[in-house]
């Protein structure tokens, strides 16, 4: 039984052992990242959930004192900062998701399990907009949306500015049939296209700018 | 990522004041900070430091590098290398131009400093005006910007990326057609 929850808390396992500062910090780097890149990034919902809960215990906390006190005040800053970076990043993950609903939900890889639900949601719903707005006022044979067309899909290809967090070799980057590989220094930063950066992204070892 | 959400960050960066109020140390989701004795220099974020500033609690420290002797210095060097040279601060535009709104009393000779900021970043701006320039020029598949700052990559951010997309496709598409006749 034991060994059974391990490995199902197997991503749980690390943030158990941060502390709320580091949470923090790895959701506002999340959430840098996640403004920059074109497609969506890995969901931190153990990480999220516990900020979250973090925060609402802040907020209960902070309800009872007097707001005219000095560190209230600046604890109440200090708040207001960190659910700005958390609704933020949770509204860029939802207008990806909204943009490319259809992608999103053949390809769930990277939503939470709240996410998933939504994108859901969202793709019946505009289906039904779809069909009740103009579909069912067309004649039969032109009724059918051909999805596979229609679906608008992340680009990958599309330029960034990236910085690197550890030194890196042979990043291979390739353009309009050409192929170059470029070795990168702690700290170096380049415009490149993402999808020869995304893989160090996901692992951390590189940042959007 | 806009000029507000660089900003943003720029306000994590750590600067000194120098409060006129007591008070114990203050335990922040981000960090413990002070105590707070009168007269007794305590490093806080800029965030903090303005506010506590706006109430008039404090006086902030400027950083070591807002100054006419060492921004003089920078600006010398930044005019005789090709390339984009280290900055003191990762955002010493935002930290400057946030100071200087905030806390001039604080600064000396605040209209010289605010004068060489913007030399500096004047003149890496054309540095990087050219930099693109040269970028499309040469065809390149990608370029190096180190020591760019956060804020001046938001500054071309948008403009050179979807450049670069919109010359890849068209040279693919110049490609395929070279192969097909």
């Amino acid at each position: 039984m034991a060994e059974s929850l391990e490995d199902t808390m197997d991503s749980d396992f690390e943030y158990r052992r941060m502390t709320i500062k580091e949470v923090v910090e790895k959701i506002e780097e999340a959430w840098q990242n996640e403004k920059l890149s074109p497609e969506l990034l890995p969901a931190k919902p153990d990480l999220l959930e516990c900020l979250v809960e973090h925060i609402k215990s802040l907020d209960e906390s902070l309800s009872e004192l007097s707001a005219a006190d000095l560190v209230c005040s600046i604890l109440k800053q200090e708040l207001d900062r960190i659910k700005y970076v958390v609704c933020n990043y949770l509204k860029t993950r939802l207008q990806k998701i909204e943009r490319y609903v259809w992608y999103y939900c053949d390809h769930p890889s990277h939503l939470s399990q709240e996410e998933t639900k939504y994108a859901k949601e969202f793709a019946s719903n505009l289906d039904t907009h779809l069909k009740e707005v103009v579909l069912q006022h067309l004649p039969t044979n032109f009724q059918d949306i051909n999805k596979r067309k229609a679906t608008l899909k992340p680009d990958t290809t599309r330029y960034v500015f990236m910085r690197a967090l550890e030194r890196k070799s042979n990043i291979t980057i390739k353009v309009s049939g050409y192929s170059v590989t470029l070795d990168v220094e702690e700290g170096s930063q380049v415009v490149l296209p993402y999808e020869s950066v995304s893989e160090l992204v996901r692992e951390g070892s590189a940042k959007l700018l | 990522m806009d000029f507000n959400e660089i900003e943003f960050l720029a306000e994590k960066e750590l600067v000194t004041v120098v409060p006129n109020f007591s008070e114990d140390k203050i335990t922040l989701v981000t960090g413990d900070y002070g105590p707070f004795n009168p007269s007794m220099p305590t490093t806080v974020p800029l965030w903090l430091a303005v506010s506590l500033k706006k109430q008039q609690r404090c006086h902030i420290q400027p950083p070591e590098w807002l100054n006419v002797d060492m921004l003089t210095q920078k600006k010398q060097d930044e005019k005789e290398s090709e390339l984009f040279v280290e900055m003191p601060s990762n955002h010493f535009i935002e930290i400057a131009t946030i100071l200087l709104d905030n806390a001039s009393d604080d600064i000396t000779q605040p209209d010289e400093v605010r004068a060489l900021i913007k030399d500096i970043s004047d003149a890496r701006a054309a540095k990087l005006k050219k930099g693109i320039v040269d970028m499309v020029v040469e065809r390149a598949t990608h370029g190096k910007v180190d020591n760019l700052t956060p804020m001046e990559v938001t500054s071309v951010r948008s403009f050179l990326t979807q450049s670069l997309d919109q010359l890849h496709i068209l040279r693919s598409h110049a490609n395929q057609h070279a192969t097909q006749t």
